[in-house]
C-alpha cells in the first residue's frame, strides 16, 4: 500500500467515526424538539441528557478533519477550500447557532425553549448539508479554471441528485440516533420513552434505506459510477451484502423486541447491527470512490504532501488519537453507560 | 472596498471576536482551578462558591469560544487558499496538536461540570487543572503557527514550491518562546483583571450585605494578585520579544518605533505621529537610548531602521505605533494599579478599598482586553504586506472566490446575534441567581435549582 492510499484511508476512517457520531448528535436533538413539541416530556429528558455533555467532544472530532486534510492532501484543502466558500458559510452559520444556543440554554428558561428550537433545526438540517459535499466530490459540479476550482452553483443547487443525498442524510442520522436513544432508555429501564424512540426507529429505518439506494444508483452528471466500482468488484460486493443483511437483521430484531428485556445486551446488538450496516454501506462506497479525492480533477495521489509533513501528520494524530482514548473511554463510562445517571437523570419531571 | 481588503476585514474581524472568547476560555479555567485550590486550604466555601459562578462564566464563554475557532478555522482555508495550502506541507503540526488539546480541555470540562457532586474535591482540582492545561495548550499551539508566520523556519520556499521540507524545525520557530509565553501571561492577565473588575463593580453597588462585600472582597484580592503577578510576567516576556524583534524581524520593530535610520543610542518615542514623507516622528516624547537599550542590552547598541527595508514592504507606520505604545502604555498602568492596590491593603488593612481605586480597577479591567486586541492587529498589521514573513503576500494568498460580500454580510449578522445573546444569557443567568449565603454549591450547573429539564 503507498503512503498516499493509507493517507486516504485514515481520513476516511475519521469521517465515518465523525459521521456516526455527529449522526447521533444531530439527531438527538431533533429527537428532542420532536417530543418537546407533543409534549412527551419523558421521551425529551432522555435525548437531552444524552446531548448536553457530548456536542463539544464531538465538534472537536470534527475539527480533525479539516486538520488532517490540509496537512496530508494540501492541494485538495486548496482545491475545497475555493470550492466550499458559500456552502461552508450556511454550514458554519448553522452549527454556530446550534452550538451557541446549546451554551444559552443554561442561562434561563426563556432560553431553553429556544434552544430546544434552534438545535432541533439545525440538528434536522445539518446533516443534510455535511452530507451534500458527497456528490460534490462525485464529479460534474466542479470545474478547474487555470489553478482555481470553481462551484457551479446553479448546477449544483438545481441537481435531484443533491436532494436525494441531502434526504438520505438526514433520514439517516434519525434512524441512527432513534436506536440510539432507544438503547439508553433501555439502559435506564424507561419503558415508554423506549417505545417511542423504537417507533421512531421502525419508520426511518426503512426510508434510509430507500433512499440510500437512489443515491447509490442515480449518478451525478459525468460522475463517478458507484455500483461498477473499477477493479474491487468483489470487495465491493460483499460489503454491500453485508450491509444489507445486517439491516435486515436489525430491523427484525427490533420489529418483534416490543418491550424491554431484563438484560439490555438486545438493543445493544441492534444498535451494533446498524453501526456494522453503516460502516459496511460507508466502505462500499469508499471502493468505488476511491483514488479520486475530487472526480475527475484531483486524486489522493496528486493532491498529497510531502514526505516529511505526511508521515508527521500521521504520527501526531495517530499517538494523539491514541493518547485521548482512556479519557474518551472514562467519559463514556461516565455519562453514557451509567444507568444511574441515566435514570437519576431523567426520572423526575421539573 | 476590494475584494483583498473585504477578505482582510473578514477574518481580522472574526479572529478579533474569536480571541475575546478564547483568552476568556484560557483565563477563566485558571482561576476555577485557583478557587478550587484555595477552597482546599482555606475550606472557606466561598472559594467553592466563586468556583461554581466561575463555571457557569466558562461554560457560556467556552462553548460560543469553540463555535467561533470552527469559524475561523473553516475561514483559514476558504479564505486563504494558497496560504493553507503551504501551512497544510510544513507547519501544520500544531494544528493538529491543538485539536487534541482542545479534545482534553472539552473532555475535562464536560466532567468537572457534569460530573459535579460526583466527584471528590481532590479530583475538582485535579480535571479543572486538566481543563487550564488544554485550553492553555491550545491558545499557544495556535499561535505557534502565527509565530512561523513572523519568521519562517524549516523550509526552502521557491517557485512557490515548498521544498525541503522540516516540520518540526518550522515548529519550533525563532520567535515560538516569547511570543508564546507573552501570550499565555497576557491572557491570565487580562482574564483576571476582568474579573476583578466585576468584584469592584460588585462592591461599588449601593445596599450591599455583609456577605456580599465578604464574598466580592476576596475575590478582588485573589484576581488582582493574579492580574498583578501576570502583568509584570507580560511585561518582561514583552520586552523579550522586543528583544527577539530586533534579531529576527527588525522591520517589524523598525516600524512600531518608527525609527527610519539605522542608529546607535537610538531613542524610544512615546506616542507622536510617525510620517513616512518627512521621515520621523512628529511630537512624541523620546528617551534617548533607551531603544537601543531595550532592543540589545547596551545603550550604544545598533537599531536597524525602516531605510534598510525596500519601502513597498513597510507597513502603515502611524497605526502601527500607536498600537505598539497602547498596549505598552496599557501593561505598564496596570501594574501601577495592582501595585496601589496591595500598598493599600497593607496599609490600612482594616478600611474598605477607596471608591475611586474599585472604579480605576474596573476601568482596567476593560483596558486589559483592549489591550489584548491592539495586541494582536498590532502584530498582523505591522507584518503587512506579508502573509508569511518574507515569503508570501497577502496578496498572494487570498482567495479568488466571488461570494465574499455574501460571507461578509452572513458572519457579521451571525456575531452581533451570538454578541448580543452571550451577554444576555450572562446578565439572565446571574440575575436568576443571585449571590446566596445557602447556594447549592455542589450543583455546578444549576440544573436542579432551575424550573424546566435539566440540562
Ligand atoms: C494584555 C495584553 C498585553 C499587554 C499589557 C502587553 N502585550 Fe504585547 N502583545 C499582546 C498582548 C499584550 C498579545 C495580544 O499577546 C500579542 C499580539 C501578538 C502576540 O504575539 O502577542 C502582543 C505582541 C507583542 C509584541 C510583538 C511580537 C511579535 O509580533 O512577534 C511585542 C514586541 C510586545 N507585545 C511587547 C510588549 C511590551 C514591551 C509590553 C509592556 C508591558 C506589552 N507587550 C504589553
Ligand atoms: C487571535 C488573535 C488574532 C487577532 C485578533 C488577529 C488579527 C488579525 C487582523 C486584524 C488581521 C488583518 C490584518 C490586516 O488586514 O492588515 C489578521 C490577518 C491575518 N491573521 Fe491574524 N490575528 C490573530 C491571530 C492569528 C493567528 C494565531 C494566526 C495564524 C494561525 C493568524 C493568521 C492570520 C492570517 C493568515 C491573516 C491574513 C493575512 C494578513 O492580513 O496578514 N492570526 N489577523
Ligand atoms: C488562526 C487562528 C485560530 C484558529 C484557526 C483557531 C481555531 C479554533 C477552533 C477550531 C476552535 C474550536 C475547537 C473545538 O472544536 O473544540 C478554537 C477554540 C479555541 N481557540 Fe482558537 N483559533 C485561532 C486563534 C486562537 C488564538 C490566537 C487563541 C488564543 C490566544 C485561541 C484559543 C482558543 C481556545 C482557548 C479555544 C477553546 C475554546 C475556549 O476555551 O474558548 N485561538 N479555536
Amino acid at each position: 500500500m503507498s503512503l498516499s492510499t493509507f493517507g486516504a484511508g485514515f481520513l476516511w476512517l475519521l469521517v465515518l467515526v465523525y459521521s456516526i457520531l455527529a449522526a447521533i448528535d444531530f439527531g438527538s436533538s431533533y429527537w428532542r424538539w420532536h417530543f418537546h413539541l407533543r409534549g412527551n416530556w419523558r421521551a425529551e429528558t432522555v435525548a437531552v441528557t444524552y446531548v448536553s455533555p457530548t456536542w463539544e467532544l464531538i465538534n472537536s472530532f470534527l475539527i480533525v478533519i479539516p486538520v488532517a486534510l490540509v496537512g496530508l492532501f494540501p492541494v485538495a484543502a486548496f482545491a475545497y477550500g475555493t470550492v466550499l466558500a458559500l456552502p461552508a458559510t450556511i454550514l458554519l452559520i448553522l452549527l454556530a447557532l446550534r452550538g451557541a444556543y446549546l451554551q444559552f440554554g443554561y442561562a434561563s428558561s426563556r432560553f431553553k425553549k429556544q434552544t430546544i428550537y434552534i438545535a432541533g433545526i439545525t440538528g434536522f438540517l445539518l446533516p443534510g448539508v455535511f452530507i451534500s459535499l458527497l456528490p460534490m466530490s462525485q464529479g460534474g459540479y466542479v470545474t478547474q479554471s487555470g489553478s482555481n476550482y470553481v462551484l457551479l452553483l446553479g448546477r449544483f443547487f438545481s441537481s435531484p441528485v443533491v436532494y436525494i443525498f441531502m434526504a438520505f442524510g438526514i433520514s439517516l442520522a434519525l434512524y441512527l440516533s432513534a436506536l440510539f436513544l432507544a438503547r439508553y432508555a433501555d439502559l435506564g429501564g424507561l419503558k415508554t420513552p423506549y417505545q417511542r424512540f423504537r417507533k421512531a426507529a421502525l419508520l426511518t429505518g426503512p426510508l434510509s434505506l430507500f433512499l440510500g439506494a437512489l443515491a447509490f444508483t442515480i449518478p451525478t452528471p459525468n460522475g463517478i459510477q458507484l455500483m461498477a466500482p473499477s477493479g474491487n468488484n468483489l470487495a465491493w460486493e460483499v460489503l454491500m451484502t453485508i450491509s444489507i443483511l445486517s439491516f435486515i437483521a436489525s430491523f427484525a430484531l427490533l420489529f418483534f423486541k416490543r418491550s424491554r428485556s431484563k438484560s439490555t445486551l438486545g438493543s445493544l446488538f441492534i444498535l451494533g447491527l446498524a453501526i456494522t450496516q453503516i460502516i459496511t454501506a460507508q466502505s462500499a462506497y469508499a471502493i468505488s470512490h476511491a483514488k479520486y479525492i475530487l472526480y475527475p480533477l484531483l486524486t489522493f495521489h496528486a493532491a498529497a504532501s510531502n514526505t516529511a509533513m505526511f508521515t508527521a501528520t500521521l504520527l501526531v494524530l495517530i499517538v494523539g488519537l491514541a493518547v485521548m482514548t482512556p479519557g474518551l473511554l472514562w467519559f463514556r463510562r461516565l455519562f453514557i453507560v451509567d444507568a444511574k445517571y441515566v435514570a437519576t437523570h431523567t426520572s423526575e419531571p421539573h | 472596498m476590494n475584494e483583498t481588503d473585504m477578505v482582510r476585514a473578514l477574518f481580522g474581524i472574526t479572529l478579533a471576536y474569536h480571541i475575546t472568547y478564547a483568552t476568556m476560555g484560557v483565563g477563566t479555567p485558571f482561576l476555577i482551578f485557583l478557587a478550587e485550590i484555595m477552597s482546599l486550604r482555606t475550606k472557606n466555601p466561598l472559594y467553592r462558591l466563586y468556583a461554581k459562578r466561575l463555571t457557569r462564566v466558562a461554560i457560556l464563554i467556552v462553548g460560543v469560544g469553540i463555535v467561533t475557532g470552527t469559524t475561523v478555522a473553516v475561514m483559514l482555508s476558504v479564505l486563504w487558499p494558497k496560504f493553507m495550502e503551504v501551512v497544510g506541507q510544513i507547519i501544520n503540526l500544531p494544528f493538529e496538536l491543538e485539536v487534541f488539546a482542545f479534545m482534553l480541555e472539552s473532555l475535562f470540562l464536560a466532567i468537572y461540570v457534569y460530573g459535579g457532586d460526583r466527584l471528590s474535591q481532590k479530583a475538582r482540582i485535579f480535571t479543572s487543572l486538566f481543563v487550564t492545561i488544554g485550553a492553555g495548550l491550545s491558545a499557544l499551539l495556535v499561535t505557534d503557527v502565527n509565530a512561523f508566520m513572523n519568521t519562517p523556519t524549516g523550509l526552502i520556499y521557491a517557485h512557490g514550491q515548498v521544498q525541503h521540507a522540516n516540520p518540526w524545525a518550522a515548529m519550533f520557530n525563532p520567535s515560538m518562546p516569547t511570543e508564546l509565553g507573552h501570550v499565555l501571561a497576557s491572557a491570565y492577565m487580562a482574564v483576571a483583571f476582568v474579573f476583578a473588575a466585576a468584584a469592584a463593580k460588585g462592591l461599588l453597588k449601593p445596599h450591599i450585605t455583609e456577605f456580599e462585600k465578604r464574598y466580592h472582597k476576596q475575590n478582588l484580592t485573589l484576581t488582582v494578585a493574579v492580574g498583578g503577578i501576570a502583568a509584570v510576567c507580560t511585561a518582561f516576556l514583552g520586552d523579550a520579544s522586543g528583544k527577539m524583534l530586533a534579531v529576527y524581524q527588525p522591520e517589524k520593530l523598525a516600524a512600531a518605533e518608527g525609527l527610519f535610520h539605522t542608529t546607535r543610542y537610538a531613542p524610544l518615542v512615546i506616542g507622536g505621529i510617525v510620517s513616512a514623507s518627512k521621515q520621523k516622528i512628529i511630537g512624541g516624547i523620546p528617551i534617548p537610548g533607551l531603544l537601543s537599550w531595550l532592543a540589545t542590552l547596551h545603550f550604544s547598541g545598533k537599531v536597524r531602521g525602516l531605510d534598510t527595508f525596500p519601502r513597498w514592504t513597510w507597513p502603515a507606520l502611524m497605526p502601527v505605533h500607536l498600537m505598539f505604545d497602547t498596549m505598552v502604555g496599557i501593561g505598564t498602568f496596570a501594574i501601577g494599579v495592582a501595585f496601589v492596590y496591595f500598598f493599600y491593603r497593607y496599609k490600612m488593612r482594616s478600611n474598605p478599598t477607596p471608591r475611586w481605586l474599585l472604579r480605576v480597577i474596573f476601568i482596567t479591567g476593560i483596558l486589559s482586553m483592549i489591550a489584548i486586541e491592539d495586541g494582536w492587529v498590532f502584530a498582523e498589521e505591522a507584518r503587512q504586506p506579508w502573509i508569511i514573513y518574507g515569503m508570501m503576500t497577502v496578496s498572494q494568498a487570498v482567495t479568488t472566490t466571488p461570494d465574499i460580500g455574501w460571507m461578509f454580510g452572513g458572519f457579521m449578522l451571525l456575531y452581533t446575534v451570538l454578541l448580543i445573546a452571550t451577554v444576555w444569557a450572562l446578565r439572565h443567568y446571574f440575575k436568576n441567581h443571585p449571590l446566596r449565603e445557602d447556594d447549592n454549591i455542589d450543583d455546578i450547573t444549576g440544573a436542579r435549582t432551575d424550573s424546566g429539564v435539566p440540562q
